[in-house]
């Protein structure tokens, strides 16, 4: 049995009549930073100490999420990689502070470590393709964390890794780390705008949806893939440096699989293919914990709550997922565009009656 | 030589499980072209189950394991026809996402309602005792167990190949719009296939549970589904068989000979190299892109 590709791997197919929409807009984005960094200043200020943490973890998670939706969204490589590569950026990290590298440097640092692996991760990923690349996405993640799970237990054991609080943490409060947060999701935000917009875009979705041609066009496609997953593994592994940093501590046993699909659920519940999307979804799924944790202390008890939050939180991590997929496939910002594109049209078509009566 | 012995048996029983479970993700995705990653809770639900209802309810084994593949089935049906059928025509990483979520619910359903409870099944009519190989004591139920997994594979491998409805799924599975318009109901077909693969599994899980123990740490069998479902072929019955012996073997010999602290490494970079080497597996079709 031979069959022919399909040329669509992860962009929906427009309805009838309909051209795809720009990407959000730089304007938009600011507008979004801006927003953050007043949230983070009014946190700094008066938030208490789990709202506060709630909100540096969301912004962590929302500077990963950036990275995975540069590759998953825009070009299109399916990776259930992402806890690997938060570990790979965290580890680096750990290893660095070790080392006595300051924070300022080795976050960086951490972040090239990551994007070094991510290009060797690519390479399999010129050969092969959709389902195929995400088992070895899967294969990578267990590689990955067998290598990180060796080097902690040479090191310190099942305790795992403890970093030195730098502008304050978990314990003492989290002094500036909201705004310095802030700024680091601009960087990685500007970054991923920069890549996704013009030429660069272009390749990348061209890739993504129709590969057999972009090649025929002249289309550098090996050049473009490994490019994505250097710069998408890099943010990635920021995201994991700074959240190690932010929290105080690094266990491999944290990185699961089940870490991984969050990251995707992020990318599905924002929006493929939207910078946007990305912190919106990373932004509802940090909140999920409370909610979930609510939740059941409504539907069931106080008791039942405090016993069962994780597996409750899961349940509830699914189910979003699922609903998510048979109501807006294309996630909130989808669903946003769709609203306005049909509101649009419903002004013109009233507009043309008018015109014909 | 003993433990030769042993490493090739440890290997053949556990790739009785692995070949149930590889064959209905085969199945599966002859159907609807995806993956199930809810599979190995397909397997673990009903061996909970069957373990639940006989130690606390004292429920005979039939009717246990009746009602247990009753609930798979209507799981399987559940998540192809609520969930995967509305995801037809989007793009390819929906479907996978879909049942990566639903095994997220089933994950923490199964850690409400079970809790950390640990069930062994006995499956009365069993033969006692063990049998004698060159040196090496195995329990004849193990063995029955484990020949009675195969064959239910090789029985299936046998429909699909020389029956009527075989016929059908083989024609469905090669081109479903064909299939339709001479007359086959592809919808049927595909949530049939869909049941029988989550009973696959179910099977498979009560089977594991009867010489070993039922608890969450089966579902890491179910992650050794995908190296043996890779190597046999995606979409190839008898691959089902052949991967699943391959990998319990690989397995079985690398906790023996290299540490089980490796596992992770000889199974995953096994997957790689099938997908590099050969993606297609040992006896799948070959994925060919036309321009």
């Amino acid at each position: 049995m031979t069959t022919t590709d399909t040329p669509s791997m992860t962009t929906p197919t427009p309805r009838r009549g309909q051209v795809r929409r720009e990407r959000t807009s730089t304007r938009g984005l600011v507008v979004m930073l801006a927003l953050l960094a007043v949230i983070a200043l009014a946190v700094m200020q008066f938030a208490d100490g789990y709202n506060s943490f709630l909100f540096v973890t969301f912004l962590t998670a929302a500077i990963a999420a950036v990275g995975l939706n540069l590759l998953m969204g825009t070009a299109g490589q399916v990776s259930i990689g992402n806890a690997a590569f938060l570990a790979v950026g965290a580890f680096s990290a750990v290893f660095m502070d070790r080392a006595g590298v300051p924070m300022g440097v080795s976050v960086f640092v951490a972040a090239l470590v990551a994007a070094m692996v991510g290009l060797v991760v690519g390479i399999p990923a010129l050969r092969i393709r959709g389902i195929y690349l995400a088992l070895a996405t899967f294969a990578a993640h267990f590689i990955i964390l067998f290598a990180v799970e060796r080097y902690q237990a040479g090191a310190v054991g099942d305790v795992g890794f403890y970093l030195t609080p730098r502008l304050g943490s978990i314990g003492t409060g989290v002094g500036y780390w909201p705004i310095v947060l802030v700024g680091a999701l601009a960087l990685v935000v500007a970054l991923a705008a920069s890549v996704t917009s013009g030429d660069s875009g272009r390749v990348m979705r061209v890739v993504r949806d129709q590969e057999e041609a972009a090649g025929a066009m002249g289309v550098r496609v090996a050049r473009a893939k490994l490019f994505v997953f250097t710069m998408s593994s890099g943010m990635v592994g920021f995201a994991g440096a700074l959240a190690a940093y932010v929290g105080g501590t690094v266990s491999s046993s944290s990185y699961t699989l089940h870490l991984a699909i969050i990251y995707l659920a992020m990318i599905l519940i924002g929006g493929t293919d939207s910078i946007l999307g990305a912190v919106i979804g990373a932004a509802i799924i940090s909140w999920l914990p409370q909610l979930s944790g609510q939740l059941t202390g409504l539907l069931f008890s106080e008791n039942t709550a405090a016993l069962f939050a994780p597996q409750m939180s899961q349940v509830l991590y699914g189910s979003v997922i699922v609903l998510c997929i048979l109501v807006a496939p294309g996630g909130i910002v989808g669903w946003c565009k769709e609203l306005r594109d049909r509101y649009e049209s419903r002004r013109t078509a009233n507009a043309e009656q008018g015109q014909h009566r | 030589m003993s433990l030769l012995l042993a490493t090739l048996w440890g290997g053949f029983t556990v790739g009785a499980t692995l070949a149930l479970i590889v064959l209905g993700m085969v199945l599966i995705f002859r159907a609807t072209d995806t993956f199930n990653f809810a599979h190995g809770h397909f397997m673990l639900i009903p061996a909970y189950l069957v373990g639940k209802w006989q130690v606390e309810n004292d429920m005979p084994f039939l009717l246990a394991l009746t009602c247990a593949v009753l609930v798979v089935s209507a799981l399987s049906a559940f998540l192809y026809t609520a969930v995967l059928r509305k995801t037809v025509g989007m793009p390819l990483f929906i479907p996978v996402i879909a049942t990566l979520g639903f095994a997220a619910i089933l994950d923490g359903v199964i850690g409400m309602v079970f809790k950390s409870q640990l069930y062994n099944i006995t499956i009365p009519a069993l033969p006692d005792g063990a049998v004698d190989v060159a040196g090496l004591r195995i329990g004849t139920a193990a063995v029955v167990i484990a020949l009675f997994a195969y064959g239910l594979g090789i029985l299936v491998a046998l429909i699909v190949q020389y029956t009527a409805v075989g016929a059908r799924m083989r024609a469905v599975g090669q081109d479903s719009m064909l299939a339709s318009q001479g007359g086959i109901n592809v919808r049927r077909i595909y949530l049939g296939s869909w049941i029988v693969a989550g009973v696959l599994a179910g099977l498979g899980g009560i089977a594991y549970g009867s010489t070993n123990i039922v608890s969450p740490s089966m579902l890491d069998l179910a992650f050794l589904a995908f190296p043996a479902l890779l190597l046999g072929g995606f979409d190839s019955i008898p691959g089902a068989l052949v991967g699943g012996l391959c990998v319990g073997m690989i397995q079985s010999a690398t906790s023996a000979y290299i540490g089980s602290e490796y596992l992770p490494l000889t199974t995953y970079s096994l997957i790689l190299v099938v997908l590099l080497v050969r993606p297609q597996g040992l006896l799948g079709t070959q994925e060919v892109t036309r321009v």
